[in-house]
Parts: C-alpha cells; structure tokens; sequence
C-alpha cells in the first residue's frame, strides 16, 4: 500500500513494507544537528575536533530515527521501540555529550554566568536520577504511549524527550572537570541507581498477562508468527537487559580510568 | 535539604499533569447494556441458515455451529494485511491464557470473504495457525453474501488501487459476532477489541443466560427426517445443581413449530418429568425425547428456536440447527 509522506516516524495503522520509505524531518534534523556541531566548532575555535564521537552520535540518530528502525518503532514493535529508547539514552547521548570537546563546553558556558551555575547544578547526583526517570516513567506510560505515537508531533516529542533523559543522565558521568561533582564512587552508585527505576516498565512489560500499549497489540503484524504478546515481552528483555549492560560497563569504566588516575596522582605525590 | 523538597515539589505538580494526560488518553470504549466490550446486535440474530464447507469438503450448516458454546464468527481474508490476522490472533492469545473450561466452550469461526483465493488446504493451514481449534470455512460467494446480510453486516468490496505485495485488498466487515450459548448473536466486537477486552468478556459471553443454580442444558439436538417430515425428536442431556431444589420439566416447546411436546419409551406422552438435585436427566432416542410437530415440514438446515419450561418458572431456551435422524449427539 501506498503512505502518504510523512515527515516523522509516527503510527499510520497501515500495512508493514519492507519497502524504504522517505523521513525529510529526520534527514533535515540530521542536517542542522551536522551543520550546527560544525558552526560551533568553528565558532569557538575549537582546537580538538572530536569527529570520531560526532560520527558515532550522527550515524546512531540516523539508524535510531530513520526507516526501517524508526518506522517499525513508530508503529509496529514495542520491542524496536525500546531497542530506540535504548539507542538515544545510551548511545545518542552520551556520544553527543563527547562530540563537544572540554574547551567548547568552557565557552557554552562560561564560569560565574546562569549556563554555568545550571549545568554544574545538573553533575549532582539527585537532579539527574529525578529528571531522567521522570522522563522514563511518562514516556512508557501505556495511555501516553498510545496516544502520542500516533502523530508525528507526539512521536518526535517522544524522541526528543529520550535524547533530553539521555543528555541528563550522562551529564554528570561525562561533563568536564570544572563542572563536576561525583566522585569515583559517587558516580557508581549513581550508574547503579539508574538501573533501578526502569526495571518497573521492563517487568511491565515481561510479566503483564497482557500486551500494555493499545498502539502495539492492534498494529498490523510484521510476521504473523510474531505475535504482539511475544514483542512485549521481548521489549521487556531488551530493556532490562541490553538496557543494564552499557550501565554495567560504565561503571566498570569510571571504576578502571578513576583508580587509574589516583594511582597516577599518588604515583606524582 | 531545600532543594530535595523544591525537586519533590515539582514532582508532585506532575502528576495531576500525567494523570489528565492518561484520562484524554483513553477513548471511552464501546459498551454494551451488560458491559461487554462491543456493539449489542438488536435484536439478537440468529445463526444464518446458509451451509459452507470445511477444509475436509463437508458441508455445514452454520445454524450447526450455535448452541452449548459460544461461537465467534468472523468473515475475512488469508491476505487481509492487518484486521484478520490481528482479530485471529488476539482471540487465540486470550484462549490460550484462558482455563480450559473456557476455552474448549469457545469455538472460533472463520468464513472467508475471498472463495477465490483461499482455497484448501492453505485456507485451513493459515486458520489453524493461530489455534489449531479454529474452524475455516469457504463456499459459494452467495452464500458467503447471503450470510453476511443476515447478520447485517457489509458485503466486502474488492478494491484494486490498494494493493497489498501486488494483490488487490478487499474491504471487509471487520466485526467479529459472539454467539452466545442460546444460539443467538449478542454482540459484535469491532476492530480495536483489545485481549483484555477478550480475557474479560469470554467467560461472561459464556455464564450468559446461563442459570445461576447449576441448571445445566447440554447437547441440545433437533433431528428431522432428510426429507421433509412433519415432526423432529428433541435430545438433550438436563442437570440439576447441587443445592438446587427438586423441579420438574413441564413442557419441550418452540415458537417457530405448531406444536412440542414429551414422550417416554414407546412414544407415552408425558406431561412432566421430575428434576432431582444433582442428578441428569437423558432425553435421546429410543427413550425419553421431545418431539416438535409443523405442519409445513421441519427440515435439516432448518433453524428453531427451542424452549424448555421448568415448574418453577425457568425458561431455557436455545437456537439450534435441526440436523438428520442419526447424527451426533
């Protein structure tokens, strides 16, 4: 069957294809994300380009959001559409937040200004488990769901407020020095607090006798063999478990490079 | 210690915002007088009399398919790309959930709108699919037609600027139509009937009409000559609750006939046979049966409605299909 063009990702109720289909919000929004990284850059004279983690943001926003992945996460799976929450908090974000180097961060926000007193008020521990599992919470409520996938505002608000949740919770692990605040094990206790709150959803998901989000259980099917009871409960997995994993090695990475760093600094004492 | 109560403040003004997002959210669903999750047929309909055929090339006759359970009827296609895979899935997910005193009392009929192309075995292969307890049925597209009009439903519509990988799509009737065990169609669930919607409804659909003191009403039979016969035997099995109190069946009777009545062994008329608590009481053939008499004949692939009346008032009362002397039970 033929769509008719849609600028976002959003439920249509119609047919799943196989065949590509044309997003222009996403590709333009990759563009100005592209065009803007660049103008800052340049703009503030950055001395390091950190292309690699650009890339890695850019091409992981354009899997997340673009056809197949955003279409069948938009409309048809729950579990893809966690597999795009997954994305954007975990890998989107944090990439995004390497994609501006220290001294870019320095002059975004500069010390004694508003910009300043708000991003060092946001490495603290409690403002970014609030904020990002409020954002968790709503966004996987059922009804909200259900009613915001439907359109292309409500889907790209749904987006957007994943990537938001995923800036907040990385904030306080990956902001440069001069804003933060956790210490070593500080941060820990905080990559292990975050696990905490989406398991709710996630054993929603597994355990629930019956598919939550309207939007899903009435989807034309993908494969028939597939059934809506089974995609939940893989949604489910998937978040609880390929979602606990990055957390998993951040921890371990904030563990290994941290007493690196102490053993460097006693080693310099 | 401050800023910890300004966060939890805030939080607290979100929720009244989250909870009148999640009231817009939810669309008053369609309900029913007795809270079933669809439309109430009014009146209700009986199961047309049309005969289609099974994936083994029998005929049968739908009026056959009502009675004792309750049968969801669905007219669709095997390459409908949404509606008829999603209805058929939901239902056999739900049955499978379900105990089984519930889900082997559900019979699920699908009678395709598209003869041309779902043939047997596919048709059959592609329905028992999602349960293998679902019936498919195909026929003649008059009779697919006829069937539809009865239940008044829309006559599908094939439409070839939509095309679904290269085949054209039909637009269909997208109800499912839930025979209650009295033989007549009660509601129609649209599309968008969620799994919890069947989870709750099933085993209503099934208690409904059905009487509270274990009165139990089992293998209701109408048997008729194969050619017309002015008269057709009742058989059914009757049983008592428990704790119930003794009664008495006075009378086997039918609207749709001239006359009903009882007969012992050796066709003695009776005028009652006595209900004990617990026990069942066996009307078949050769012993205890009812009898329907009409003067204008009473056929196989007729359709009656039959009535049993207790002494104390209770009515019970099926629609069944009348099928040849030497049937089933």
């Amino acid at each position: 069957m033929t769509e008719r063009l849609q600028w976002w990702c959003a439920a249509t109720g119609l047919p799943w294809s196989w065949d590509w289909q044309w997003y222009p919000g996403v590709h333009l929004a990759l563009l100005a994300l592209a065009g803007g990284w660049v103008l800052l850059g340049r703009r503030q004279q950055w001395t390091t380009w950190p292309v690699r983690w650009f890339a890695v943001a850019w091409v992981a926003l354009l899997v997340t959001l673009d056809w197949p992945i955003g279409k069948l996460g938009a409309g048809y799976l729950a579990s893809v559409h966690t597999l795009q929450f997954l994305l954007l908090t975990l890998l989107v974000a944090p990439t995004l937040l390497k994609s501006i180097p220290p001294e870019g961060w320095d002059r975004l926000a500069p010390e004694g200004t508003r910009r300043f007193a708000f991003l060092r008020a946001m490495t603290r521990a409690l403002p970014g488990l609030v904020a990002y599992n409020i954002i968790v919470i709503t966004t996987h409520f059922p009804s909200i769901v259900d009613a915001l996938m439907v359109t292309q505002l409500g889907s790209f608000a749904v987006d957007a407020s994943w990537l938001l949740a995923g800036l907040i919770l990385w904030w306080p692990i990956l902001a440069p020095p001069r804003f933060r605040r956790l210490g070593m094990f500080g941060k820990m206790g905080y990559l292990f607090a975050a696990t905490i709150v989406p398991t709710i959803p996630a054993m929603m998901m597994v355990f629930s006798d019956w598919p939550l989000y309207e939007l899903y259980e009435l989807a034309p099917r993908v494969d028939v063999r597939f059934s809506a009871n089974e995609d939940i409960q893989l949604a489910g997995l998937v978040m609880k478990l390929l979602g606990d994993l990055p957390l998993w090695l951040a921890t371990a990475v904030v563990f290994f490079t941290e007493s690196r760093e102490r053993a460097r600094a006693e080693g310099d004492a | 210690m401050r800023r910890g109560r300004v966060y939890l403040a805030r939080v607290r003004h979100a929720v009244p915002l989250l909870l009148l997002l999640a009231a817009c959210a939810d669309a008053a669903p369609l309900r029913t007088a007795e809270g079933f999750a669809g439309a109430e047929v009014v009146p209700p309909r009986a199961m047309p009399a049309v005969t289609l055929v099974d994936a083994r090339g029998d005929s049968v006759a739908l009026p056959s398919l009502v009675g004792d359970r309750v049968t969801l009827l669905f007219f669709g296609y095997m390459n409908c790309p949404d509606i008829c895979p999603v209805h058929l899935a939901n239902i056999a997910a739900v049955l499978h959930k379900l105990p089984d005193e519930v889900r082997r009392d559900v019979r699920v009929v699908f009678v395709t709108t598209d003869p041309e192309r779902d043939t047997f075995p596919r048709l059959d292969q592609w329905v028992k699919g999602f349960d293998r307890r679902f019936v498919a049925l195909t026929g003649d597209t008059a009779q697919i037609h006829a069937a539809e009009r009865a239940l008044g439903l829309g006559i599908e519509v094939r439409d070839s600027s939509v095309t679904v990988a290269g085949a054209y799509a039909l637009q269909h009737a997208s109800q499912v139509i839930a025979f209650t065990r009295d033989g007549l169609a009660r509601v129609q669930y649209p599309f968008g009937t969620r799994q919890r919607d069947w989870a709750a409804d099933l085993p209503r659909l099934l208690a409904y009409g059905v009487d509270d003191t274990g009165l139990r009403l089992e293998g209701l039979a109408v048997r008729a000559a194969p050619v017309a016969a002015t008269v057709a035997a009742v058989h059914f099995t009757l049983t008592l609750g428990d704790d119930a109190a003794t009664d008495t069946l006075v009378a086997v009777a039918s609207p749709d006939v001239d006359a009903g009545a009882m007969h012992g062994p050796g066709m003695t008329p009776l005028s009652a046979v006595p209900l004990a608590p617990g026990a069942t009481v066996r009307f078949a053939s050769g012993a205890t049966h009812g009898m329907l008499t009409r003067a204008a004949g009473i056929a196989p692939g007729d359709s009656l409605t039959v009535t049993l009346r207790l002494a104390s008032g209770r009515v019970l009362t099926r629609r069944v299909a009348v099928t040849p002397v030497g049937g089933d039970d």
